[in-house]
């Protein structure tokens, strides 16, 4: 029997695929990813209008009109609409994200200028019928209930409300008032001044030639019209204020939800790639420091991980997981006790080369499917990112040392700067809590105790 | 879709019983590497509920060569993603892989497949960890516990009533002794499926499975439970309360077939014309028109054995649950008096034609189904033929296996009342 671990063969060339693209005369910016491996097509459209392009006193309004799209259009209403994406076996999902929203699709590549034709209408066409928007209210009110009862949608609301006090990265959800107060203007008004060609990307990625492609996008979007409105002006959030402590009483709950979070950068930012590698390091996978500390050592939960959320303006850095109600001050020690480890020395060569190497490997993964290397591109122009961001991430990757880890963990990791949220029931941890700093108490609508 | 593109790929047996599944696909460097063994929740004893998911949670704990958790490091160092999952019928085990690491994942595989050990300490920090895992995905979440409670309700058979993620006074007396045991008697070559898709040449690939498995002689014996449901001949009601929930909700269930009867065919594709997409008719009905409903699912469970056709929603807090239920059940008592329409099933078929198409997207999604189709249909070229088989699925059928499915007595009903 073998008693070591074979080694690899001769490595195989990965070569990141050029992706055409073309600007229509409107603005609309189209790239093509054309792989024939099966007969589908992905179809995103990316349009500059996220959470935070919502007017501060109302963040329904993009949400509402993202969904009127699919209620009806100059010519079909919500019931035809529907019948012809499910009769194409169309699976589409539009989903407003922080700074943009897609609209995603995905069919057979034989349905495409059906599919095409739909968005396009959706899109360019919409009618926002009254009694649809009625609907989506009520809808959307036993969703905003509904979310209330969830962890992790508690943590999440509280961390960029804390994070981000003055600034639009604090807007999370909407409440059932702004709900209610949206009107149809107000909806009309956000969609006609953001939902225009020169602020969105359409990705046609699949089994398509650029050649089909651009020609399709022509012809479904070449009269696409609207200019958008003056562009908001977002300052720079200001610093974080010291640790502290939320705690979100969550009556019965079982387990604690804990995330401990800071702020970090945005986009683009030089020390990028070196804090992708010391994220990696520190929380990345189920290899990685805070995973065999507080799952494989300690047995304190199921799972672990740090993210890296990046945005235009600033960014910030989580740690996650759901612990045992009695540990979860001793948790928080432990992620702290791994922040100071990482800032304490470098990282050693095995693991290093292991962070590395998943940040490769996770990389190679993007570039299975055309859509998402073509979303890859689709984030590069959104953020300005430099053309060679992508084909160069394995090489700056690789290239990034013990000692710039290091140096990002004592830039960026320091304990006394991150706000710790707790989301479980605070007779069992409200105490324990006490010592790492301020703590405020919530319920679960979000009101200060 | 005049002609969807079918999966090629090569079944192969070892002399040790080991089944190989060679789906070679050069687009890309990656392979995917899965190891299926037959042996889930439903081989338990009673007592033991939740050995089975231990057990996966065990497999990465070491063995003669490796040490805790470096199964998964060495995957990570060369750039690999890992997992495994467990349910009622099987265990998977599998790594996705920079194809010039293919040995590896075939090494790491054979090597716990020959020699697994775990130490005392490991097996007492799994335990914790899966109990954990089981608050954080069941007693911790609002419906939870509900989740659970469905299966107990609606089987009477103990392999299938009883949950894959344990009761915790069994996590609690489980022993480090029965872990040998259960390895000797499940995992082995005789009882396991290796599925590789991906750039690879299938000729040298089976070489390497040959020398890296061949030597793991061991035979389980291992036999898969005889599930038999007994008829349900009264209706199986009950209420619950979620002191976790804000909205009530409902589970129904139907007992059907296993995977391979005509009928769960039919009512997969009756699932898609009731549930699938906004046209659907429970969406158009209770979502668009009446907004009473959210989160829906409906179709066959996937066990191997005797299954449920399952529907489950949430309730509007508006809406009346008792109302709604009923409303949900008249559209099934329409599937069972009248025929569907051609429209409705034409849209089905393309539906399942996208579904078939796409898991061809990834290495990954394709070793997986061609190993589940070997699992439940005990053969992985029934995947080929699936398309064709759903597509034959005639308005009649559909009606045939909702008479006979959609009856008061078959049925089993959970209401979640939630917290008031």
């Amino acid at each position: 029997m073998h008693q070591r671990p074979p080694l690899p063969t001769s490595v195989a060339d990965v070569n990141y695929p050029d992706i055409p693209s073309r600007r229509l005369s409107n603005g609309l910016t189209v790239l093509v990813v054309e792989n024939h491996r099966i007969p589908r097509l992905g179809v995103r459209l990316s349009v500059e209008a996220g959470r935070i392009h919502n007017p501060d006193d109302n963040l329904s309004l993009i949400p509402l009109a993202v969904e009127s799209l699919k209620q009806g259009t100059a010519s079909r209403d919500a019931e035809q609409i529907a019948e012809q994406m499910d009769r194409a076996a169309i699976q589409y999902d539009f989903d407003v994200r922080v700074e943009h929203c897609l609209f995603s699709m995905d069919l057979l590549v034989d349905q495409a200028e059906a599919g095409l034709e739909l968005l396009s209408e959706m899109v360019r066409r919409p009618a926002f019928p009254d009694k649809e928007l009625q609907k989506s209210k009520v809808r959307w009110h036993s969703e905003l209930i509904g979310q209330r009862s969830m962890p992790d949608f508690l943590a999440d609301e509280r961390l960029y409300e804390t994070l981000f006090p003055d600034h639009p990265y604090r807007k999370w959800t909407m409440t059932p008032a702004q709900l209610d107060a949206a009107a149809k203007e107000q909806i009309e008004e956000v969609f006609g001044s953001r939902f225009v060609p020169s602020k969105a990307i359409l990705l046609l990625a699949g089994a398509i030639s650029p050649n089909q492609g651009f020609k399709l996008a022509e012809r479904y979007w070449g009269s696409w019209q609207g200019s958008p409105s003056n562009e908001p002006s977002f300052a720079s959030p200001v610093a974080c204020q010291g640790r502290r402590v939320e705690l979100v009483h969550r009556p019965h709950s079982e387990q604690a939800r804990l995330v401990v979070a800071g702020r970090t950068f945005a986009r683009g930012h030089p020390d990028a790639h070196p804090m992708r590698v010391a994220n990696q390091v520190l929380g990345g996978g189920a290899s990685s420091r805070l995973f065999l500390n507080l799952r494989e050592a300690r047995g304190f939960t199921y799972g672990i991980y740090s993210f890296q959320r990046n945005f235009r303006h600033d960014g910030l850095l989580l740690a996650a997981t759901d612990v045992r109600s009695d540990v979860v001050a001793e948790s928080v020690r432990q992620i702290f006790s791994e922040f100071r480890r990482l800032q304490d020395e470098p990282p050693g060569s095995q693991e290093m080369s292991m962070a590395r190497s998943e940040l490769t490997g996770n990389f190679l993964f993007h570039l299975e499917t055309p859509a998402s290397v073509g979303m890859l591109e689709i984030t590069r122009r959104l953020y300005g990112l430099p053309d060679d961001y992508f084909p160069n991430y394995v090489r700056q990757v690789q290239a990034v040392s013990a000692a710039q880890v290091q140096q990002m963990a004592q830039r960026y990791l320091n304990p006394d700067q991150f706000v710790i949220i707790v989301v479980g029931d605070r007779s069992k941890m409200e105490a324990s809590l006490q010592e790492f700093g301020p703590l405020r108490l919530y319920d679960t609508e979000g009101r200060k105790l | 879709m005049d002609r969807a593109p079918e999966i090629e790929f090569e079944v192969h047996r070892l002399e040790n019983g080991l089944e190989v599944i060679l789906c070679p696909d050069r687009l890309i460097p990656l392979v995917h590497v899965s190891v299926h063994y037959r042996v889930g929740s439903s081989y338990e004893q009673p007592g033991a509920s939740g050995f089975a998911h231990l057990f996966e949670h065990l497999m990465f704990q070491g063995s003669e060569n490796l040490s805790k958790n470096e199964h998964g490091r060495l995957i990570d160092e060369a750039g690999g993603r890992w997992n495994a999952t467990t349910n009622k019928d099987r265990t998977n085990y599998y790594q996705t892989l920079p194809s010039h690491y293919l040995d590896l994942g075939l090494w790491l595989e054979a090597e716990r497949m020959r020699s697994l050990q775990v130490t005392p300490e490991n097996f007492e920090n799994q335990r914790r960890t899966v109990i954990e895992e089981r608050k954080q995905s069941y007693d911790n979440r609002p419906y939870g516990r509900a989740y659970l409670r469905f299966d107990e309700l609606a089987y009477s058979n103990w392999a299938y009533a009883h949950s894959t993620i344990g009761e915790v006074e069994d996590l609690e007396g489980a022993r480090i002794e029965d872990v040998r045991h259960f390895h000797r008697a499940h995992y082995g070559p005789d009882n396991a499926i290796l599925s590789l898709c991906g750039d690879f040449d299938p000729r040298g690939a089976l070489k390497r499975v040959e020398h890296y498995f061949g030597p793991v002689t061991h035979r389980t014996g291992s036999r898969p439970p005889r599930i038999v449901e007994p008829e349900q001949r009264e209706e199986k009601l009950e209420e619950m309360d979620d002191p976790l929930a804000v909205l009530p909700a409902a589970y129904l269930g139907f007992h059907i077939g296993d995977p391979s009867s005509p009928e769960s065919y039919a009512l997969a594709m009756l699932a898609l014309i009731l549930s699938q997409g906004e046209s659907s008719r429970y969406y158009r009905e209770l979502v668009h028109k009446r907004n009473w409903i959210s989160s829906l699912s409906a179709g066959p469970n996937h066990y191997k054995g005797p299954q449920l056709f399952k529907i489950s929603f949430l309730i509007q807090s508006q809406a009346d649950p008792h109302e709604v239920i009923r409303a949900v059940d008249d559209e099934l008592q329409r599937a069972a008096q009248e025929p569907v329409s051609e429209q409705e099933l034409e849209k089905a078929r393309n539906q399942f034609t996208f579904r078939f198409v796409s898991r061809q997207s990834k290495v990954s999604r394709v070793a997986e189904t061609l190993a589940r189709y070997s699992v439940y249909y005990g053969d992985a070229r029934i995947a080929n033929q699936e398309l064709a088989r759903y597509q034959s699925v005639t308005a009649d059928d559909i009606l045939a296996a909702a008479r006979k499915t959609f009856r008061p007595r078959n049925r089993i009903r959970l209401m979640v009342r939630p917290a008031a």
